[in-house]
């Protein structure tokens, strides 16, 4: 079932890379929300890791095929101009090669580079709290130079400061129910505007014949030198945007164009696109990697994908998880590479072949259709809202990547320490929807299929309408033709329905109270199957269950620690008792540790809780131990108060266990090994006491 | 289509004044009481991830992060939870900040944060402390009930300067009126004292504006005087 998921996390990633304004976190976002249902189709967490994982990869693989051939900028648009250029003289299959070629550097080097962290122990966690004081100067100084290194600087402290007041807005808007909280969140809407739907929007409006057409593909490959060093220095700048928060792709590459034209740059304009291709693809891929490993080195998740990653895992991330994922990675980026080095020549003339128009029309129809099943009137407003900021550059020349001042400007605003005053002076206060539980597999597969559908459909009718269009020159707008009937049309109605929706929110009341009455009807399982995949000891197991990895303490067992002989014993029985076997179990409560406390049955009805006690490897935990009693803020679970000394079988509570009371537990005989044993007298040193 | 980039960027700083003013204009219905009470089984239920809870029990702790996060950690004695109650700057100020002991009432969106759960407030207003006391005594009154803690107010503060102590710690030294009227005050002043450390920005915030405010204070002598030890300061809206 692995191989299959990760097969078809990579197939997915493929199909989402190629279509234009579909970003990978909308993907997984979906893919975490349906997760919810998946425990009824009997998916294992490790089939939907291994999806999650590959998808993530396989998609950086491919997304840059619609900027290089369609002419539509998305979030990798960094990779445009000089991608496009080739494309443009008749070297789309070099220029997918290119890409194959960076994107597996990067993928080979940010390996590489996770293993080595991984021998230097806490390296990235401790540069990162060395870095966090700090942290606010760092974003700071790079937004800095972004802005006054743009030739419009002007324009591009205009984008990246409304793409900013944007990110403050969305992030603490009420209009999406749940917040940043649900599944599916405003994030979706936000990104799918600024990236997606502007780039389609401007490619539309700039599109109508004025480019000429694309020459005829000669299939080409790259050279082993000329993509060496551009991929190699790609992976590593992945590694710096994947681990630093509220930095991305763009603003990397961005970074690393202005090192380069700073140090001198090598060779001709030609080699130059060719290494900045190399470059920026290998970027996009470890970053990829990177922010997904960030969840093991710093703690702390990255992307989307390393969001639906951690909460697979249950939050907690080991280093044989880390050589999972990286195996899903592996395996995704193969199936990536071999398919795009192969079909390259053939995708380049099919690209060609496609009518652009019609294709952003339906891309935007989906995203729009989508938006509004599930998110509703509030999704679409902050679509339209970030579709306004993210024309900004497009149409003033900017840098597409000033928009990451979506994500910089609220995460400078946290890092500044000054957030809670500002935000109450300002009035910005976040205010978060309540959300219901209402997202389901079935919910989401009837807003997957209602939109393709609309897409499909609009597909069609635009060309039956307006015909197809050939690409146009990106940033060239000096031959634009004059827009079409149906274009003013079109663009009439839609800035009528903006106006609409926007005057809806702000005075119709876009969001009326929340009925919450139903919310009951959504019961918990009382019992949920899972199956033991791991015993940490004889109190702790790891259960995969529901598509999800849970640390489980069994409820009202207290095991002897680690490191003392009865301890490492009684783990020992419990992994040869109990992994790998099924249970039914159900959450009882959660302890200090944050960790789920859970009654555990196996399939013949033994209660795994009692059977633990009555093997004597364990002991009832009556009350609060120092295991699961609220530690005071200051000291460590380490530095716990000692714990009870009362033994389960010590009826007279002497500290000893006499025969009598072996027997009247039914232990004895007692053998050594047994817990009681070191309770008790071995008078002849055989190592059976009570015979 | 270059011509359109200026009624675009106004059009988009319309759409985001927009966004921020629909925030500004919600309003929680009553409802949010018919929400179910959180418990273990939801937490493992995946269709319950970022779904709206509530959520009551005795605060364990509470400590602050270097970017001005407040964590509370609430314990549910009947249904056996510890559950952390992040409270993001995001949210503007707590109306009152909980102390260790105290009982709040959290009504929040299910989080996960490194394995461990997490209820994320609705909003600064939905982390309500139940057990607050509820008679507060004058200033005056206060000034002569040395040795106890009390709740103070409504007093505004006629004076406050900031001063660094021998060990290097900037403490707040406070001059506390009853408050007299909207703005106005009455009756003698009575010294206090804030001690760095013990109090949020908010709180500083507070004391520093010109509205008549609630304060907690032990009442001790100082130099002869009585002086309040401020411990908590909270918006009239909270009593």
């Amino acid at each position: 079932m692995v191989i299959a998921a990760s097969l078809l996390g990579a197939l997915t990633g493929i199909a989402t890379g190629l279509v234009p304004g579909i970003h990978v976190n909308t993907v997984t976002a979906l893919l975490l929300a349906s997760s919810a249902s998946c425990a009824s189709l009997g998916i294992e967490y490790s089939a939907l890791l291994a999806f999650t994982c590959a998808l993530a990869i396989s998609h950086t693989f491919f997304d840059v095929v619609p900027g290089l051939f369609l002419g539509v900028p998305g979030d990798e648009s960094f990779a445009l101009l000089p991608g496009h250029r080739l494309v443009r003289q008749g070297r789309g299959t070099l220029a997918l090669r290119l890409s194959v070629a960076g994107s597996v550097l990067g993928l080979g080097i940010g390996l590489v580079v996770v293993a080595a962290l991984l021998l230097f122990g806490n390296l990235i966690g401790a540069l990162e709290e060395a870095i966090g004081p700090w942290m606010f100067f760092v974003l700071a100084g790079v937004s800095l130079v972004l802005i006054l290194s743009d030739s419009h600087r002007g324009w591009s402290l205009v984008v990246f400061l409304a793409s900013g007041l944007l990110g403050v807005a969305v992030f603490a808007s009420p209009l999406v129910a749940g917040g940043l909280d649900a599944p599916v969140n405003a994030l979706f809407p936000a990104l799918a505007g600024l990236f997606g739907v502007a780039g389609l929007l401007f490619a539309i409006g700039t599109g109508g014949g004025g480019a000429p057409p694309l020459p005829p593909d000669v299939p080409a490959s790259p050279t082993a030198q000329g993509v060496a060093w551009p991929g190699v220095r790609g992976g590593l700048a992945g590694l710096v945007v994947g681990v630093l928060p509220g930095l991305g792709a763009a603003n990397a590459a961005t970074l690393l164009l202005l090192l380069e034209r700073w140090f001198g740059r090598r060779g001709d304009r030609d080699a130059q696109d060719r290494a900045y291709l190399v470059t920026t693809s290998s970027l996009n891929t470890s970053e990829a990697l990177f922010a997904i490993a960030a969840l093991y080195l710093i703690g702390r998740s990255r992307s989307g994908a390393s969001i639906a990653v951690e909460q697979i895992l249950g939050g907690i991330v080991s280093p044989a998880d880390l050589g999972w994922i990286a195996l899903f990675m592996i395996a995704a980026g193969i199936v990536a590479a071999v398919i795009m080095w192969r079909t390259g020549a053939a995708v380049a003339a099919r690209f060609q072949a496609v009518d652009q128009t019609r294709l952003n029309w339906s891309v935007v129809a989906f995203l729009v259709v989508l938006t509004v099943m599930l998110l509703g009137a509030g999704g679409l407003v902050i679509l339209i809202c970030a579709t306004a900021v993210g024309l900004i550059p497009l149409l003033s020349g900017a840098r597409r990547a000033q928009l990451m001042g979506f994500f910089l400007v609220p995460t400078m605003l946290f890092y500044s320490g000054y957030q809670v005053t500002l935000v109450d002076r300002l009035a910005l206060e976040q205010r978060t929807a309540p959300l219901l539980p209402s997202v389901t597999l079935f919910g989401i597969a009837l807003a997957l299929v209602a939109s393709v559908g609309v897409a499909l459909a609009v597909y069609r009718l635009a060309g039956r309408i307006g015909g197809g269009a050939a690409r146009p020159a990106p940033g060239d707008d000096s031959s634009l033709p004059p827009r079409s009937g149906v274009g003013r049309i079109a663009g009439a109605a839609a800035g009528a329905a903006m106006a609409g929706v926007l005057l809806l929110a702000l005075f119709g009341g876009a969001y009326p109270p929340d009925d919450v009455g139903s919310f009951a009807a959504v019961a918990p399982p009382v019992r949920n199957d899972g199956r033991i995949e791991r015993v940490i000891d004889a109190d702790t197991a790891n259960i995969a269950s529901a598509c999800r990895r849970f640390r489980v303490r069994f409820s009202g067992v207290d095991a002897p620690e680690l490191g003392r002989p009865e301890g490492d014993r009684a783990r020992d029985w419990a992994r040869s008792t109990l992994e790998g076997r099924a249970v039914r179990w159900s959450a009882v409560g959660i302890d200090a540790y944050g960790r789920i406390l859970g009654l555990l049955e196996l399939a013949d009805g033994t209660s795994v809780n009692q059977e633990i006690i009555r093997q004597g490897y364990a002991r009832p935990l009556d009350q609060p131990s120092p295991e699961t009693a609220r530690p005071a803020p200051s000291s460590s679970p380490a530095a716990s108060a000692p714990r009870a000394e009362r033994l389960p079988w010590d009826d007279n509570g002497n500290g000893r266990i006499s025969c009598a009371e072996a027997r009247a537990h039914g232990i004895a005989p007692v053998r050594r090994g047994h817990p009681a044993y070191s309770y008790m007298t071995d008078g002849d040193g055989d190592g059976i006491v009570c015979e | 289509m270059t011509r359109l980039r200026y009624p675009l960027v106004a059009a988009a700083l319309v759409a985001v004044a927009v966004l921020l003013a629909t925030n500004r204009r919600y309003v929680y219905s009553g409802s949010l009481d018919a929400l179910p009470v959180l418990t273990a089984a939801h937490v493992v239920d995946p269709r319950h991830a970022g779904a709206t809870f509530r959520l009551e029990g005795r605060v364990t702790s509470v400590r602050s992060t270097r970017q001005g996060i407040v964590i509370i950690d609430v314990h549910d004695p009947v249904r056996d939870l510890y559950v952390d109650v992040p409270v993001f700057p995001a949210l503007g100020c707590l109306p009152a900040k909980p102390v260790r002991g105290e009982t709040a009432r959290v009504t929040g969106n299910l989080g996960m944060y490194s394995g461990q759960p997490q209820i994320r407030p609705l909003s600064a207003a939905h982390v309500e402390l139940v057990d607050l006391p509820q008679d507060a005594v004058s200033a005056a009154a206060a000034a002569g009930q040395v040795g106890t803690t009390l709740l103070i107010g409504p007093v505004v503060a006629v004076d406050a300067e900031f001063f660094e102590s021998r060990a290097g710690r900037e403490h707040l030294r406070l001059t506390l009126a009853d408050a007299g009227g909207p703005a106005g005050v009455a009756g003698a002043t009575v010294a206090g004292i804030l001690f760095q450390g013990e109090q949020t920005d908010c709180e500083v915030d507070l004391l520093l504006s010109d509205e008549p405010f609630l304060v907690t204070a032990e009442v001790e002598m100082f130099q002869g005087a009585p002086s309040f030890n401020v411990q908590r300061a909270f918006p009239l809206s909270v009593w």
